[in-house]
């Protein structure tokens, strides 16, 4: 006998308030016990489908809604939200935004408290969630100082505290590394072995193929396509592409050295010692490096290494503690630094701040003769300059990070550093980024990247330095003949 | 980290009113023992390190407010004015803090007990927690400001006030607007708004100590109240 029907979406069409339609005429039925993996490009629909299942649309989000959404039999609109969130426990992508509680354990009790459930019952089951997810040690930390793969585990055993028959997660591996994206498959896994019906969206399917039983790709709000594994690990390169995906499979995909392509030295570190702040302990120490012009670099090494504290050090935004860095030959004071170098963080919305796209790329450069021409060519190239009017907030992410790269470009840096341009992307988007950062090596410009992403370190980068208990541990040249290595560092997994 | 244990957060609110009205109605001599009640208040339930900043602040402003000269022109005035207003602010946002350290489903818990409405309830919750969040926000805005060159703490950009103002309050706005609608999706997706009972992971029920705390610190108001003028 087949299990029952857990999810029944029916004829499904959304529209947030002000919005275009997010979801057309959708239709997907999840069985128990099924895991399925909802991907495709980004604005596709996948968070919003999501959204239906977890009841969050039509109890939370407002819009024009079409058709029917069944949970475990029973009308989503016509069922108290309360009652879905017993039925549906929900890990969202963004760890800042989804946890209420300040202490690891009160997050995972949050749920239970909320529906009454006894205190006893809810230690236990805290207990238990903690030595289940490998976290029992963290109960009594603080959620914000924990890293992103635990903070992950503390949502997922957040969302599992009343048990629910269904786990529904957006991009849960967005902002984690090649390790913590294995542990957390692991735990799904044995969710699933458990019973659980998983409903994931998520661009990273490498990790997912071992347990999903069907893979759903959406386009423009509908279903365009849906695969088994197996069909999917089947798709060419080309059919890849055209889907606007990232790769299923993990591995080294590289051209043949290119000689010559890096030119004479541009900055060069002597025996550098950081530390995250003035009194705090140092977090590397006697770094040695150097880096030449138009020199792609990637930065890897496990969560906490100090590798943003590295990038920070870098480009003056933190003095160094001790030894030189030098810029051109000489020794260069952090002040300087900031000048001639930018860093382009993780999230944009931070490093927007003024109310239009050009106006954004003018910023701090208005007295400047030819601004306003090389503003208006840059805007151009990285395909803005339609938008130039619109303010930051309203862009997409994608067009948010390409105007962050723009406010960079209008500095004529020496140098760009980039703290994970990729998490989050579609492989249409992800590609995109690897192409626009070789353009910008082309011209000179050293580009320094903290990354986890393998597409990205075999797909734009020349070389690879792997920090390690405080050290630079090793330095390895992405090219075919150490691709393995190369693989093997980034998947390095302690501390 | 081990979790330090606050008073009951019943307790807590109603020394928030007390210090409120207090604040609002008090002489601004009587506030050195305003704000030394409440620095204890928050050293017994073991928050050391905000007091001491608290302390510093409190300070700081008043010596700005004793120096100033008797008829302050130019900066002077923006000066006191500032330091009158941080003054009045300062034992409430202190206050504030130790509700804030709470945790959300005891609190949520207790107060339902004196049957605050669950509107009233789930904002003094969400609020409590919004708060540490948007320090890490403004941390991470005024680094990015740094590199752009636009940063508050720089002096030259203290020259362009206004400006200034703009890329400090404007990112963290929108920032705020986004993790609050999120934070309460995924509130709401736990059933924050459940009708039921609430329970708490840890014991509520008023302690002999939380009954003490709130008598002494009342009773001491009412001292420094009725004799302010000359302690």
């Amino acid at each position: 006998m087949k299990p029952r029907v857990i999810v029944d979406i029916r004829n499904v069409s959304f529209q947030y308030q002000n919005s275009r339609e997010q979801l057309k005429q959708v239709s997907l039925s999840v069985r128990e016990g099924e895991c399925v993996v909802v991907t495709g490009p980004s604005g596709s629909g996948k968070t919003t489908l999501t959204r239906l299942v977890n009841g969050l649309i039509p109890h939370f989000y407002e819009g024009r809604l079409s058709g029917t959404v069944e949970l475990d039999g029973g009308n989503a609109g016509d069922l108290e939200f309360s009652a879905i969130g017993r039925l549906v426990g929900s890990v969202f992508q963004d760890s800042r935004s989804q946890f209420f509680a300040s202490i690891v354990e009160e997050e995972i009790a949050f749920c239970g408290e909320n529906y009454g459930m006894d205190a006893r019952v809810i230690r236990e089951r805290v207990d238990r969630l903690a030595e289940e997810g490998g976290i029992a040690h963290l109960l009594r930390s603080e959620v914000h100082k924990l890293s992103s793969g635990e903070k992950q585990k503390v949502a997922v055993a957040s969302a599992r505290l009343t048990e629910p028959a269904l786990l529904v997660m957006d991009e849960p591996s967005a902002n984690l590394d090649m390790p913590a994206t294995r542990q957390l498959a692991e735990l799904l896994a044995a969710l699933k072995a458990g019973g659980k019906t998983l409903i994931i969206a998520e661009h990273r399917l490498y990790y997912l193929l071992p347990l999903a039983d069907r893979i759903v790709y959406m386009r423009d709000g509908e279903i365009a396509a849906e695969w088994t594994p197996t069909e999917l690990l089947a798709l060419s390169p080309e059919a890849l592409d055209e889907y606007g995906l990232r790769s299923p499979v993990v591995g080294p995909c590289l051209p043949d050295a290119v000689e010559g392509r890096a030119g004479e030295q541009r900055m060069a570190l002597r025996q550098v010692a950081i530390a995250p702040g003035r009194f705090r302990r140092p977090v590397l120490e006697e770094v040695d490096f150097a880096l030449r012009a138009g020199e792609v670099v990637a930065i890897a090494g496990p969560n906490g290494t100090g590798k943003t504290t590295l990038a920070k050090t870098i480009c003056g935004l933190i003095r160094e503690r001790s030894g030189t860095i030098a810029m051109g030959g000489r020794p260069t004071k952090a002040k300087d630094r900031l000048r001639k170098l930018w860093f382009v963080m993780q999230d944009s919305d931070y490093q927007l701040f003024a109310d239009s796209v050009l106006k954004e790329t003018m910023l701090s450069h208005e007295q400047e003769e030819g601004a306003p021409e090389r503003a208006e060519r840059l805007l151009q190239e990285l395909g803005l300059w339609e938008l130039r009017d619109r303010h930051p907030a309203s862009l997409s992410g994608g067009q948010k990070q390409r105007l962050v790269f723009a406010v960079g470009l209008m500095k004529r840096p020496d140098m760009l550093i980039l703290d994970e341009p990729t998490s989050g992307l579609d492989g249409r988007n992800m590609r995109r980024v690897v192409k626009l950062i070789r353009r910008i090596a082309d011209t000179g410009v050293t580009v320094l990247i903290i990354t986890h992403d393998h597409e990205l370190v075999f797909g734009a980068c020349d070389r690879l330095l792997f920090f390690r208990n405080g050290r630079l541990q090793a330095e390895v040249p992405v090219e075919s003949g150490h691709a393995a290595e190369a693989m093997r560092l980034i998947e390095t997994t302690t501390a | 980290m081990s979790r330090r244990l606050g008073f009951d957060p019943r307790i807590q609110l109603l020394v928030v009113a007390l210090t409120t009205a207090a604040s609002i109605l008090g002489e601004l001599r009587t506030f050195p023992w305003l704000i030394g009640a409440v620095a204890l208040y928050l050293a017994a339930q073991g928050i050391f390190k905000p007091t001491i900043y608290f302390l510093l602040a409190a300070a700081c402003l008043y010596a700005i407010y004793v120096w100033s000269p008797p008829e302050p022109s130019g900066l002077w005035t923006v000066g006191v004015f500032f330091s009158l207003l941080g003054l009045r602010m300062l034992p409430v946002l202190m206050a504030a803090v130790s509700l804030g350290k709470a945790p959300s489903g005891q609190m949520i818990s207790a107060l339902r007990a004196v049957r605050l409405p669950m509107g009233v309830l789930i904002a003094l919750a969400v609020g409590s927690r919004f708060l540490p969040i948007l320090k890490l926000e403004q941390e991470a805005i005024q680094t990015n400001a740094k590199l752009r060159g636009v940063s508050a703490a720089s002096p030259r950009n203290w020259l362009r006030p206004l400006r200034t103002f703009e890329y400090t309050i404007v990112p963290l706005l929108m920032r705020s607007l986004k993790i609050a609608d999120e934070l309460a999706a995924s509130a709401a997706t736990k059933g924050i708004d459940h009708p039921g009972v609430k329970t708490s992971l840890y014991p509520v029920a008023l302690r002999r100590r939380d009954i003490v705390a709130l008598l002494v610190y009342a009773g001491w108001l009412a001292v420094v109240w009725g004799y302010g003028g000359w302690l």
